[in-house]
């Protein structure tokens, strides 16, 4: 009796484990997962970084550029609170190592502030003065961290996602040649790390594809 | 034998309720979700599902929400820390149930290890 038991408990043990790895799968999709959206960030990395090593571009044309960012956190936004969360949000429970790397960015941001502040005080050019653009810029570059922790929550998402946003908040305020110097000085980070994401964002989109066919058949079993 | 069957009298009746197994075994796994996930997972109806998430809710394994997206309604689902210890504990115990030799075997091991150490 306590085999038979047993057995019956072994098969229910194994759908348990199955239904528990479906809904784990499926809440990375809220968080860790961004499948298409990991695709389009890898490429926007590319496509930027190629097209800020030419001298020829137009402010317009860089302040075209630096909205793309923006766009590309919006679509990734909508994919995992919609299209990959197509039946209902399930939200992944939050990993450690998310705060702590978005602490040690506020804490570089921070101290990156006020050391130009100071050596702006101290080579005496306070002639910095605060327009439209700048106001862009600066509002961007302090809200970084509260932005990373919000929507960059993948590693290969935080690296380039910041190196994008950054970019974008010198192209917003008409900064081009700081924007080129820095997609130049650290672009080849963000490419190494696109070059990952992007093959990385196609076999998460595959798992979706996948887990989707699996919801459907548990959908038409029951 | 006896012991055994002790055991058995000792499974939290609530946790042991095939449905709310399932309910509590899913929801574990997330931080959050929706109701409309559970109910596909789960193969329960709504109606169904309701009742034993009520049951769960006030026996304090679960919190409830529920506020409108828009104009449409959200019922979102949580476990608590006392529905995850519960969960817990009810493996353990149905393992002990199940595998009595086994359980022995790691009591037996445990205390081994901590005379050794």
């Amino acid at each position: 009796m306590n085999d038979t038991l047993s057995a019956e408990c072994h098969s229910s043990e194994e759908n348990l484990a199955t239904l528990q790895k479906l809904t784990r799968e499926y809440a990375k999709f809220s968080r860790e997962f961004a499948g298409l959206g990991h695709v389009l960030g890898g490429s926007l990395v590319f496509l930027l970084v190629y097209l800020l090593r030419r001298d020829s571009l137009s402010t317009w044309v860089g302040f075209l550029l630096g909205t793309t960012p923006i766009i590309w956190i919006i679509f990734k936004e909508w994919l995992h609170n919609s299209y990959y969360q197509f039946s209902g949000r399930v939200t992944q429970r939050a990993r450690r190592w998310h705060d702590w790397t978005v602490g040690i960015l506020a804490g570089l941001f921070a101290a990156a502030i006020v050391a130009t502040l100071l050596v702006y005080r101290l080579n005496e050019h306070w002639t910095w003065k605060l327009g439209l653009n700048t106001a862009v810029c600066v509002v961007l570059l302090i809200g970084m961290p509260l932005i990373a922790w919000r929507y960059l929550r993948a590693p290969y998402e935080f690296v380039t996602g910041i190196f994008l946003l950054v970019l974008s908040a010198f192209l917003l305020s008409g900064n081009l040649q700081i924007a080129t110097r820095f997609a130049r000085a650290l672009g080849f980070v963000a490419v190494v790390v696109a070059i990952v994401m992007v093959p990385a964002g196609y076999a998460e989109h595959m798992r979706f594809l996948k887990l989707r066919r699996n919801m459907q058949a548990l959908k038409g079993s029951a | 034998m006896r012991n055994n069957i002790e055991n058995c009298m000792k499974l939290d009746k609530l946790v042991h309720e095939p449905a709310r197994l399932v309910i509590l075994t899913v929801l574990v796994e997330a931080d959050e979700m929706e109701f409309r996930f559970l109910e596909e997972v789960s193969g329960l109806n709504k109606g169904n599902l309701s009742g034993h998430l009520s049951k769960l809710e006030e026996a304090g394994y679960v919190e409830v929400q529920k506020f409108f997206r828009g104009k449409v309604p959200v019922t979102s689902l949580k476990v608590t820390r006392a529905g995850r210890t519960a969960l817990q504990q009810y493996r353990t115990q149905l393992n002990e149930v199940l595998h009595p030799k086994q359980s022995v075997l790691t009591a037996i091991k445990k205390q081994f290890q901590s005379t050794s150490s």
